[in-house]
């Protein structure tokens, strides 16, 4: 089912803005500046994936799961959507459990004497 | 079986702990600059990047083994360790771990609201007072 797999991607994406949007975790903490991280954590992998593509590391294997856009020789539209979600989930990640840490720390700080 | 795609890693692993110890350098001076330690900084973000490090590695382990069982990615078996998790390569964890230290260290960095910092402490002092001396510590700091 051609298609699924940017399906999922993009599914993954919209909950990952709920909590986002739910929690204020990152594009609802600083629009522009989560924009930027989003930008150059893209680009990065980007670089990373061509670059594994390039040695041969790694290609599109025998499925029936991708639209077939493809943005360079084995690098699918769908990539794109992959590392926008990895670098989504983490900084979602770091933005839920950067306050629990420091209230810890700062209550574990407050406790010695 | 070769070690290309875990050397492939290295040089954006590089890149990745140049930009965390700017930040953290960085977060330090911004930290001294408001009267605190920036130890106690320093300590939340590494345990931060660790606790969201092992969460991530977890979704990592399980997305990346749906991927490749679907046959979306394929790897070439001359150029992989050969060690694996379920059906994905290990070296494939290079991603979330660089991810994990790089996106929060640019967050740091893209940070623009420092710049406003010294208005807000001097709008609440009842006089106007020279920039506080970074090494004495305020009394927020000591209770």
């Amino acid at each position: 089912m051609p298609g699924v797999y940017l399906a999922g991607l993009v599914v993954s994406l919209v909950g990952m803005t709920v909590l986002d949007a739910r929690f204020r975790l990152f594009f609802w903490r600083a629009p522009w500046r989560a924009a930027a991280v989003m930008a150059v954590g893209v680009a990065f992998f980007m670089v990373w994936d061509v670059a594994g593509v390039a040695l041969g590391i790694f290609f599109i294997g025998q499925q029936s799961v991708l639209t077939g856009i493809l943005l360079a020789p084995d690098v699918p539209l769908e990539e794109l959507f992959f590392l926008l979600l990895l670098c989504y989930t983490t900084m979602d990640l770091v933005g839920f459990v950067r306050p629990v840490v420091e209230r810890r720390l700062r209550a574990a700080e407050r406790r010695r004497p | 079986m070769s070690s290309t795609y875990a050397l492939l890693a290295l040089p954006f692993f590089a890149a990745v702990a140049l930009v965390a110890v700017v930040a953290g350098v960085v977060a330090a001076r911004r930290a001294r600059a408001r009267g605190r330690r920036p130890f106690v900084g320093r300590r939340a973000a590494v345990v931060t990047s660790v606790v969201a490090g092992v969460a991530l590695l977890v979704m990592t382990m399980v997305f990346d083994n749906v991927i490749v069982t679907l046959r979306v990615v394929a790897y070439d078996p001359a150029l992989i360790w050969g060690a694996k998790i379920g059906a994905i390569p290990v070296e494939d964890l290079a991603y979330s771990i660089a991810a994990v230290v790089l996106l929060p260290s640019l967050w740091v960095l893209f940070d623009r609201t420092g710049t406003r910092i010294t208005d807000r402490d001097t709008a609440g002092a009842t006089t106007a007072r020279p920039a506080p001396d970074p090494t004495i510590p305020r009394p927020e700091d000591t209770p």
